[in-house]
């Protein structure tokens, strides 16, 4: 084990570390935010939303992560869309975040028991207004345990955008390895940095699971 | 076969011990390769990028190119079977000593950390750094000196990585204010990419592989040449294997004196090079 490099390392992978969180944080907030605008739409009553919405999930699914970024980087700017590696990066992990989280919305939501909505009916509350007062409050403790696991799968997946020259966790370990070749050191370094980015995300998720009021 | 992979398996398990019991190191207890042993095996194995064309890069699935002709003529002596590994870059030298293949043949240039951690032959090709701009920006970006404030795009491990640096800290020693931004990625041909299609202003690589991409790309490119000093490229092996490096060696010179290099250069490159008979020095 190489401690001089080690520590000559930490502060280079500290600066990955922070470009990574900076990028994951901008992602969760606008991928959690489109996947909940699209989870809500993909239970409205018109078709055409929903089969859009539908659409737009089945491609997200059916197509590697790494193809994604891939395309929104390399492909946009043939449309005209030239985006740096960082938004490139930032949009990539946001869309793919939030065709995920649209189908873990609309499992909660659809699980919200059948009376909910017939009481809500009875007191004269539009469709609209259930899902909005009613439905979706109820399904937010349920469904932030698996948004939890796809914001995991997120910050992991962000390690793919180093293959855009995104200067991340894991690019930085990489240009370390490239020059003083010892990926053992480096590679444990940057597993412990992920997993301590990742076990913070895990706790706050938790104390949030408590604060929300149980029915 | 049975030498060969037992001795693999040691060699790894030696590794990852001495890095857990902080032995500085790390292969010191694996007995080196001998050519005896690759004979009995029956294969030569190989490790190659297939993306740097023309010296080793995919057509039609197969892995092709100077490297791997070159190859097949070792192979032929040894009277071995080649068997191509195709890895990523960042990791072909690690992946050299922990046994996942025996040689290195991939246009790896000498550089003064790859001659302190490989065993190298004698240069079989040529491999001084050049820069790549956009058609018609070679008007403006004529040497190193005028790259203050550009975008540099380089790939992970590249001789390329390690010259940025020198360069861009002699623009700041000149009072300049450096690159604007430099760009990692993992093989050539995204910095190529992201080359015509202005994210990047300036990619490194050498004047072989630059010249294939002028001829595959006409009119996009053009390449500015004389950065840094002449370079060439050797095949790397395991620093304890030196009978292999030592046939590697005569293998060379060899098809140098028969003229069978330079008739693979043109093949492949279109030109004859100029090679250096011995491994540039770094001190």
């Amino acid at each position: 084990m190489d401690w001089a490099i080690i520590s000559s390392s930490m502060p280079l992978l500290a600066v990955g570390l922070l470009a990574t969180i900076k990028i994951c944080s901008l992602a969760i907030l606008f991928g959690t935010l489109l996947g909940f605008v699209l989870g809500l739409g993909s239970v409205s009553q018109y078709r055409p939303i929903r089969w859009a919405i539908l659409g737009y999930v089945d491609f997200i699914r059916g197509t590697p992560l790494l193809i994604q970024i891939f395309l929104v980087y390399f492909a946009l700017p043939v449309i005209g869309i030239n985006l740096n590696e960082y938004w490139a990066g930032v949009l990539a992990l946001s869309l793919n975040a939030g065709g995920f989280i649209c189908e873990i919305v609309r499992g909660g939501i659809n699980s919200i028991e059948k009376g909910q909505t017939e009481a809500a009916r009875s007191i004269g509350m539009r469709p609209s207004q259930i899902l909005v007062y009613i439905l979706f409050p109820q399904s937010l403790r349920a469904i932030l345990a698996p948004i939890t696991n796809e914001l995991i799968t997120l910050i992991k997946g962000s390690a793919l955008l180093s293959v855009i020259s995104v200067y991340e966790l894991t690019r930085a370990g990489q240009a370390i390895i490239a020059v003083h070749f010892v990926p053992f050191e480096i590679f444990l370094l940057i597993a412990l940095y992920y997993y301590v980015l990742i076990t913070c995300l895990a706790w706050l998720s938790r104390y949030a699971e408590r604060k929300l009021p149980t029915w | 076969m049975l030498n060969h992979p037992v001795r693999r398996r040691l060699l790894i398990t030696a590794g990852s011990l001495s890095a857990l019991s902080l032995l500085p190191a790390r292969s010191a207890l694996a007995a080196p390769l001998t050519l005896e042993q690759i004979k009995k095996s029956g294969e030569l194995r190989i490790g190659v990028e297939a993306a740097y064309p023309p010296f080793t890069f995919r057509k039609d699935g197969n892995i092709i190119g100077y490297d791997i002709d070159l190859a097949d003529i070792f192979c032929k002596t040894l009277g071995v079977k080649p068997t191509v590994i195709d890895t990523a870059w960042a990791g072909v030298i690690p992946s050299l000593y922990s046994g996942k293949f025996d040689i290195i043949m991939s246009a790896m240039s000498y550089t003064a950390e790859r001659v302190k951690r490989v065993g190298f032959s004698l240069p079989y090709a040529e491999a001084s750094q050049a820069m790549l701009v956009r058609a018609g920006e070679d008007a403006t970006i004529k040497s190193p000196k005028d790259l203050n404030n550009k975008v540099i795009a380089v790939k992970l491990g590249s001789p390329g990585q390690v010259l940025q640096a020198k360069i861009n800290d002699a623009l700041k020693a000149d009072g300049g204010v450096g690159f604007k931004e430099l760009k990692i990625f993992d093989d050539h041909p995204a910095a190529y990419i992201s080359l015509a299609q202005s994210k990047a202003d300036v990619v490194f690589n050498t004047v072989p592989t630059l010249a294939m991409v002028l001829k595959d790309a006409p009119g996009k490119y053009a390449m500015v040449k004389g950065i840094g000093a002449d370079n060439w490229a050797g095949i790397a092996c395991r620093t304890e294997d030196t009978e292999i490096v030592k046939f590697l060696d005569s293998e060379i010179k060899k098809l140098r004196s028969d003229g069978t290099l330079e008739q693979l250069q043109v093949k492949w490159f279109g030109f004859k090079m100029t090679l250096s008979d011995s491994i540039p020095s770094f001190n």
